[in-house]
């Protein structure tokens, strides 16, 4: 008899176990809990003093060693990456270069009016003009023009609003070391991208790191970046910003800008 | 212990014939990748280099656009995007019922045109039938694991396969006769507009260079971040 209770008792004694697991390590987890709050305050507000202060920097130069995943039709995702020199002026100058790993080289420059977009290897050129600033500039590229400009929101002055909208959920992670600089380690969620950010725990809130992840695309590829080599007192020449084409080097349109001239063409030639 | 003097002199032929072979094999693979370890590759360009991880952007309008044109492989999905964005419906459905006619009246041409095609991909091709015949004729023999999986890689691998994926009025590599079929807005990237059977000449109009092919013309333009030829109308003048 005494063995029967013993039996119930032991096997009331695990189901309970059983039952209480799941909710015992989500509260560990910690961050699925729903009355918990999903921001941090504290990290949101870490990551909008780094954006100000970039936005707020008259004039700065950086270095990232970039990489991103490319999805393949077999569904093996391929490494390409490169390194990516960005000096900023405000309000209305950038210039970008970028050596991928496979030796080519782009060359992107604004220099207020105009925008120029160069593959010096494959030897062309296209410009539009774009009078405006940098935030204006970055968003007719990357949006209308349709073309990659990775780093250009760390640059954008209004990246701060866009992340204060955005981000629904993240938090203080750790704290690391990249490249020998102590950092916080934030990790924070919107609806198409998840991303971390290291941010420099000391001295000005220069970013260090930052790794993006489109959980939405195919595959979940990954934009990952480490930062080095901040001057906030650049040395600027008067050709920094000044697009000379090169020797022989051919002028190209950008596909966008060409379609919508043909079907203005195709209109106007309907009208006659 | 005994040693059998034989089974070690086939043992020592055995070895001398495999080290050759391999030797040859392994050769043929490096021929075939265009040059041997050390010296200058140039880059496969079939593997895509575009998604959205490249552009690098928070903001999902940046990068909507280059996931929707990333996934099926990087030729296919360049001309469908700009298909699409054309927005010109009648003209693609125009452009496949001329290519599906072209197929119909011109077997033989179409043959050809295939036949070309796999000469394209050629040595590639050929040096990967090189490899497998190698392959099935020693290693049945000698047996090496580390080896059958990498003929398993190379022969599952689809890189070279985007080309035997595409069909007829969905490609922008027709043949010359075939080319007035391609929709005005239609971007070739510029490997497919390489291996196309006409050789394109050169005009200047204004300054900027048209390309013609055939009855087709075409401008360079930037495209997600690559140089792509558009089909643009006639120019002034031609």
């Amino acid at each position: 008899m005494k063995r029967q209770t013993f039996n119930k008792c032991t096997w009331a004694f695990f189901l309970i176990l059983l039952l209480a697991l799941p909710a015992a390590s989500q509260t560990e987890q910690g961050v699925e809990v729903k009355d918990a709050p999903r921001i941090d305050p504290e990290s949101i507000s870490d990551l909008v003093e780094s954006l100000e202060f970039l936005s707020k920097a008259g004039s700065f130069s950086f270095t990232a060693e970039q990489e991103y995943d490319a999805l393949q039709g077999n569904g093996q995702k391929i490494e390409f990456g490169g390194v990516h020199k960005l000096t900023v002026v405000r309000p209305d100058k950038v210039r970008s270069d970028i050596v991928s790993r496979d030796g080519s080289k782009k060359l992107f420059v604004f220099d207020g009016k105009d925008i120029y977009y160069s593959d010096i290897d494959d030897n062309v050129y296209a410009s539009v003009p774009r009078p405006g600033d940098i935030n204006q500039a970055i968003d007719y590229f990357t949006e209308d023009l349709q073309m990659p400009l990775p780093l250009g929101q760390l640059i954008s002055s209004d990246t701060y609003e866009w992340v204060k909208k955005e981000i629904y959920a993240g938090g203080f992670v750790d704290q690391s070391t990249i490249n020998g600089v102590l950092c916080d380690h934030l990790a924070f969620r919107t609806k198409n991208i998840d991303f971390q950010v290291w941010i420099a725990a000391e001295g000005d809130p220069i970013q260090t790191r930052l790794v993006i992840d489109y959980k939405n695309s195919p595959g979940e590829p990954q934009f990952r970046a480490m930062f080095r080599d901040w001057n906030f007192k650049p040395e600027l020449s008067d050709s920094l910003f000044v697009f000379k084409p090169g020797e022989n080097m051919r002028k190209i349109g950008f596909a966008p800008v060409l379609r919508t001239e043909i079907k203005s063409e195709e209109k106007e030639g309907e009208k006659k | 212990m005994k040693i059998d003097k034989k089974f070690v002199m086939k043992l020592m032929i055995f070895s001398a014939i495999f080290m050759f072979l391999a030797g040859v094999t392994f050769d043929t693979y490096a021929r075939g990748r265009g040059s041997g370890r050390g010296s200058h590759r140039s880059a496969n360009r079939n593997i895509s280099r575009q998604g959205p991880a490249r552009t690098g952007s928070m903001r999902s309008s940046d990068f909507n656009r280059s996931s929707r044109s990333s996934y099926s492989g990087q030729r296919q999905s360049a001309q469908r995007s700009s298909m699409q964005r054309t927005g010109n419906t009648e003209r693609q459905t125009q452009a496949r019922q001329k290519a599906q006619d072209y197929k119909a009246a011109n077997p033989d041409k179409v043959k050809d045109f295939q036949d070309k095609r796999a000469d394209n991909a050629g040595d590639i091709q050929e040096n990967r039938q090189d490899w497998k015949d190698t392959n099935r004729e020693d290693w049945q023999d000698y047996g090496d694991k580390a080896r059958n999986d990498r003929q398993e890689f190379y022969d599952n691998n689809e890189y070279y396969r985007y080309d035997d994926d595409w069909e007829w009025g969905d490609n922008v590599e027709y043949p010359v006769g075939a080319m007035a079929a391609v929709a005005v807005g239609t971007a070739l990237t510029v490997s497919a507009f390489n291996s196309m059977t006409c050789n394109p000449t050169t005009v200047y109009v204004s300054g900027v260079a048209y390309y013609q092919c055939g009855s087709t013309w075409y401008n360079q333009a930037y495209q997600q971040g690559d140089v792509v030829y558009v089909v643009v109308d006639t120019p002034p003048g031609y």
